[in-house]
């Protein structure tokens, strides 16, 4: 062991700066993994943390998929489950409390179990104490203002009684009534229930405004007309809530409305998928260069193994110390990796960035050790990965081979099959393994999942072909070389034979950078084509109109809108009446605007006649291909308890938005009024339509001229506006996460270019004795920078094309919108000059490092 | 008869390196190893020199520091009418590239080049066209006895064809003056003499001037002119020359000289 230990520190002594940038290598991609995972993590807890506040710490509410699962029995293997905290059930009743008074007041009944243990926190008890955990416990808990409505003082006893059908009224030809058929009251479920404490106003104590009871499991299921228990769950510490969410997916619905695990909206979703998937390119980039540096740095010090060898050393001996040197690098590089990834997290979460965009906030910030050490741990083993596959490949080769290794050089490379090694590892087992520690949100999952696998597929394709055919690599190379042969013969000449000699470590090297260009790339394509359909949205439905809502304490009547409409710079006003109808966002307007000129009637009477005389309606283009409707559709409209059939006349954003939401359905104020009971005749907002040559500035002061108060008054164009930096805000989280990739891929470079300039140098020592000037050498090495960025270019252009189309197909899938596919040449023109920078900025430092080493050194240098 | 003129002329060069290990700062020498001591030469056109001593006596040193590859801390060089350590490093490598050729002890072929492309390579690094000078190519190859070896790679080659490759280089640019370190080191001692022989010739058919390190009385001998460096120290005073300069004289001249 001291042999193995002298010798490791006499290795990390001989070359500061290999071993720096080696450790760099393995830092910086564990450190940008780590930081991805981190900040995750944390969004998501404070996700939850959020909604702890409001409702207790409840991570998860399950709903068995199989109705008839006896709930004991299910229970109690979810106690079992070691990544569980804490396993509840909870029920929900709509009550009517009766004290001995007769005064009465509705509240709702939450039944807990178990109920005294309290171990979601759901509660908390100001006065008199909480009840037990008794199946007959009667005892309730009741916050102070529904205590004191009722006259009630601890230990008071008072009636609960179920709440009669017939008070939820429903909307029958625009008018609320109850049903005919009355319950009795002697029939309703009752029980007779005793004050046992008064409950702090937080918690469950909040909801409904305080008119809430806390009592036993048992007493809500009795209570409740529909009852429909969930189980609560509270994972372990450290547990990821994703894993843990997918573990319960197989038999349980998890309710992510009420978990808040995810972002509400499909948009963070989808947002946070993205962030996943570079996750997994930061995976695959990291592990890239940490391979791809130990490997070479190992290639290049094969001769010392030799030496070993040759003084006796068996092949073990010598394994082992280069296998012990990769694992301290590893594990050095991995520790600065965690910390380094902390420290990114922190940052990021400093620039009010989240793994759902800006807007969100981390409160607590929590360290998820277990991924973290795994995360380290998949370091440790590429590093390790990378050390061992030159090891096993001159296994069976004498020392004396290996002492005259660079004399084999051209014939034997030791690297090669190292490239094909990689690539299957690459671009297979690490997505797969990223993925199974961190699994894709499931509403978008499996889209996203298969644009993964395609995205893959096109990738492996393409750096497959240049990495087990690296003869291309001196053929292509040799192109932008041609620009150059009269003006720098000998730059030329040298590295054409360094193409010929090392085209697999060139190729890698294009591949690299090739993946950071194609992820800057991708972006910029989806960027562009959401930017593109945000414009397309906006000649449609934002162009030349007015958006206007009224204050809410005064709406706008239907005289306000005629008085609008005689103003000369409006042409058409739209009422926009908007209810939330179960999960749809219904815009009640009437049918006339809609006929008149740039209406989505235009030259339609009969659509327009139809429209208000029938059950009809218009879908905006988003609602439309979210679920998959098209017109003469028809679709099933929930209309208090029954289901009433509405026809899809059209399909069209050019009426009806008002920027809250793109996904609505567009009816006629009367049936607004005939199956919602909604008030026709006032309504909080409007779409204007201008009149030709109309500013928006002199429309606004004229509308506000007429004294209605308005709270908000927006043009087209500052909605279109406010999108559009939408987009790029929330997209600045991935450049600022491709800018890191961006810097491994360089720093990767360097490393490559520098053990390559290393292991060269008593070859360099050689030209320069031959009459090379420091320049010259400089210029060559600039040149090698050159091909390489060509070849980088060229290949992120090849790919880059069907690749975006990719990527803007699968947004088009996983988020619905009709999404044109738009390239931005503009901006790959500027990937491919920042690839070139970064290609000849890593040659630089191992350019100027070796111009500076005297030669009569470099002659000297061991071979 | 006049003297041909000097092209190659060392005044008191001294080049020194502290010693890590035996410093421990007590007095202002202390720790400092001469590698050069005040060292002064001369090489006049068409001679051929050698210099002679031990391992460890700073041959490389000085042939490094004459060269410009590296430099004395004390001292000049000058090479042909430039003086060598009056201008840039850039400046002394152009001056270098025109002036010298080299050759070294380890050959030091570039393992992807072909013989004919090493050849060809100081002839690159001087802006040239190869194919414009491919006669001489050609004569250098032929004088070498490498004709047929054109297209093959240094490592299928014996050590004694690696050292000819090494020396038609050096002379590939028709260089003025040739410095060879140790040429025969690495070589049986039938290719060492058949490589001095080379030199002889060389010198003959080009007229070119020879400055030789070695540690090998023989190869010594083989110059109209030996020198001796012993501890970083030239005593020119030491120097033996003339037609009757043999293997012989040059051992017995280290056995007085107590090398």
């Amino acid at each position: 062991m001291r042999l193995l230990f002298f010798l490791v520190s006499k290795n990390w002594a001989s070359s500061h700066l290999r071993l720096v940038l080696t450790w760099l290598g393995v830092a910086l991609g564990v450190a940008v993994v780590m930081g991805i995972h981190i900040l995750d993590h944390n969004t998501i807890l404070s996700q939850l943390e959020r909604r702890r506040w409001a409702y207790g710490e409840v991570d998860f509410e399950l709903r068995p998929k199989n109705t008839q699962i006896q709930l004991d029995a299910a229970l109690a293997e979810l106690r079992k489950n070691p990544d569980l905290a804490s396993v509840g059930l909870l029920n929900r009743a709509s009550i009517r409390m009766k004290n001995e008074a007769g005064t009465v007041a509705r509240a709702f009944f939450y039944g807990l179990s178990p109920l005294a243990r309290n171990p979601f926190g759901h509660y908390r008890v100001a006065r008199g104490k909480a009840p037990s955990d008794l199946e007959t416990e009667n005892r309730v808990l009741l916050p102070d203002t529904l205590a004191e409505a009722l006259g009630l003082a601890i230990g008071d006893r008072f009636i609960a009684e179920a709440l009669p059908l017939e008070v939820l009224g429903a909307c029958v030809d625009g008018r609320l009534v109850s049903p005919d058929r009355k319950e009795k009251a002697e029939d309703l479920p009752r029980a007779e229930l005793v004050l046992s404490g008064i409950l702090e106003p937080v918690r469950l104590a909040r909801q409904h405004a305080g008119l809430v009871v806390i009592g036993s499991f048992g007493l809500a299921n009795h209570l409740g007309r529909h009852p429909r228990p969930v189980v609560q769950v509270d994972r372990a510490e450290g547990v990821d809530p994703d894993r843990l969410a997918a573990s319960f997916r197989e038999d349980y619905v998890v309710e992510t409305e009420r978990s808040a695990l995810i972002g509400e909206d499909a948009d963070e979703r989808a947002f946070r998928n993205g962030v996943k998937v570079l996750g997994a390119l930061a995976l695959v980039l990291g592990m890239f260069v940490i391979f791809h540096t130990l490997s070479h740095s190992l290639a290049e010090r094969i001769r010392r193994l030799g030496i070993l060898r040759s003084l006796g050393a068996t092949q073990s001996q010598v394994s082992q110390v280069f296998l012990l040197d990769s694992f301290l690098l590893a594990v050095f590089g991995a520790v600065g990796g965690l910390f380094g990834g902390i420290g990114m997290a922190l940052a990021l979460e400093g620039l009010g960035l989240t793994t759902l965009g800006f807007g969100k906030t981390i409160g607590s910030f929590e360290l998820p050790w277990g991924d973290m050490i795994v995360i380290a741990l998949l370091g440790v083993g590429f590093t390790m990965m990378g050390a061992a596959f030159p090891l096993f490949k001159i296994r069976n080769l004498s020392p004396t081979r290996i002492l005259h290794a660079r004399d084999l050089a051209p014939p034997v490379d030791l690297m090669r099959g190292v490239h094909v090694f990689l690539l299957v590892l690459l671009v297979l087992a690490v997505p797969v393994t990223y993925l199974a520690l961190t699994p894709l949100l499931e509403s978008s999952g499996q889209g996203a999942v298969m644009i993964l696998v395609q995205v893959v597929g096109i990738i492996a394709l393409a750096f497959a072909l240049l990495l087990l055919t690296p003869r291309l690599v001196p053929v292509l190379g040799s192109f932008p070389l041609a620009l150059f042969r009269r003006s720098q013969a000998l730059g030329c000449f040298l590295v054409r034979k360094q193409l010929l000699r090392s085209p697999g470590r060139i190729g890698t090297s294009v591949c690299g950078l090739t993946l950071v260009a194609l992820a800057m790339l991708g972006l910029r394509s989806l960027t562009a084509s959401l930017k593109g359909e945000i414009h397309g949205f906006s000649q449609e439905a934002l162009a030349e109109r007015l958006f206007v809502r009224a204050d809410s304490s005064e709406l706008l009547p239907r005289q306000a809108w005629q008085r609008i409409q005689d103003l000369p710079e409006v042409e058409t006003v739209l009422p926009l009446l908007a209810l939330h109808n179960s999960d749809l966002l219904m815009v009640g307007t009437e049918s006339l605007p809609l006929a008149a000129k740039g209406g989505v009637f235009e030259g339609a009477p009969d659509l327009a006649r139809r429209f208000s005389k029938e059950r009809t309606l218009v879908l905006s283009r988003r609602l439309a291909s979210l679920r998959k409707a098209s017109v003469g559709d028809r679709l099933p409209i929930l209309v208090g308890s029954r289901v009433e059939q509405y026809e899809v006349l059209a399909v069209s954003d050019r009426d009806g938005f008002f920027p809250d939401e793109r996904a609505f359905a567009l009816i006629d104020l009367r049936w607004m009024k005939q199956d919602f009971c909604q008030e026709p005749n006032i309504v909080r907002d409007m779409s204007l339509r201008l009149a030709k040559g109309s500013s928006y500035r002199d429309a606004e002061r004229s509308i506000r001229k007429l004294g209605y108060p308005l709270s908000w008054v927006q043009s087209g164009q500052n909605i279109e506006s406010f999108y559009l930096k939408d987009v790029d805000r929330d997209f600045f989280f991935f450049d600022v996460l491709l800018y890191l990739l961006l810097v491994l891929a360089g720093v990767g470079q360097v490393n490559l270019i520098t053990l390559f300039t290393l292991a060269r140098e008593r070859e360099i020592g050689v030209l320069r004795a031959l009459g090379l000037t420091r320049q010259d050498f400089v210029k060559v090495l600039l040149l090698e920078s050159l091909v390489l960025g060509f070849l980088a270019t060229l290949l992120t252009l090849v790919i880059g094309l069907p690749l975006s189309y990719i990527l803007v197909h699968g947004l088009r899938e996983v988020s619905g919108l009709s999404v044109p596919f738009v390239f931005p040449m503009a901006e790959a023109m500027a990937v491919s000059l920042l690839i070139f920078v970064v290609a000849l900025l890593a040659s630089l430092l191992p350019a100027l490092r070796v111009a500076g080493l005297p030669p009569a050194r470099a002659v000297r240098a061991p071979e | 008869m006049p003297r041909p003129p000097i092209i190659l002329e060392a005044e008191g060069l001294e080049r020194f390196e502290i010693d890590v290990a035996s410093s421990n700062g007590a007095g202002e020498d202390q720790g400092v190893v001469k590698i050069l001591d005040a060292v002064s030469l001369t090489v006049r056109e068409g001679e051929f020199l050698t210099i002679m001593g031990p391992s460890g006596s700073g041959k490389s040193t000085l042939l490094h520091c004459l060269s410009g590859l590296d430099r004395a801390q004390k001292g000049r060089v000058r090479l042909g009418s430039t003086e060598l350590y009056d201008i840039n490093e850039t400046q002394r490598t152009l001056v270098r590239r025109r002036f010298l050729g080299f050759v070294l002890q380890f050959f030091n072929l570039l393992p992807d080049l072909t013989v004919r492309e090493n050849i060809e390579l100081p002839l690159l690094i001087a802006g040239e066209r190869p194919k414009f000078h491919a006669d001489r190519i050609d004569e250098l190859m032929e004088v070498f006895g490498i004709q047929g070896l054109e297209k093959r790679q240094p490592h299928t080659l014996s050590g004694g064809e690696m050292q000819w490759v090494s020396v038609a280089r050096a002379l590939s640019t028709r260089p003025s003056l040739l410095l060879a370190d140790e040429p025969t080191g690495n070589l049986s001692s039938r290719a060492g003499a058949e490589c001095m022989e080379h030199f002889v010739a060389l010198r003959k058919r080009y007229g070119i001037a020879i400055l030789l390190v070695t540690h090998n009385p023989r190869d010594a001998a083989y110059g109209d002119r030996v020198l001796f460096l012993a501890d970083g120290k030239l005593d020119p005073s030491t120097q033996l020359e003339g037609p009757d300069l043999d293997a012989a004289a040059v051992f017995s001249r280290l056995e007085e000289l107590g090398i």
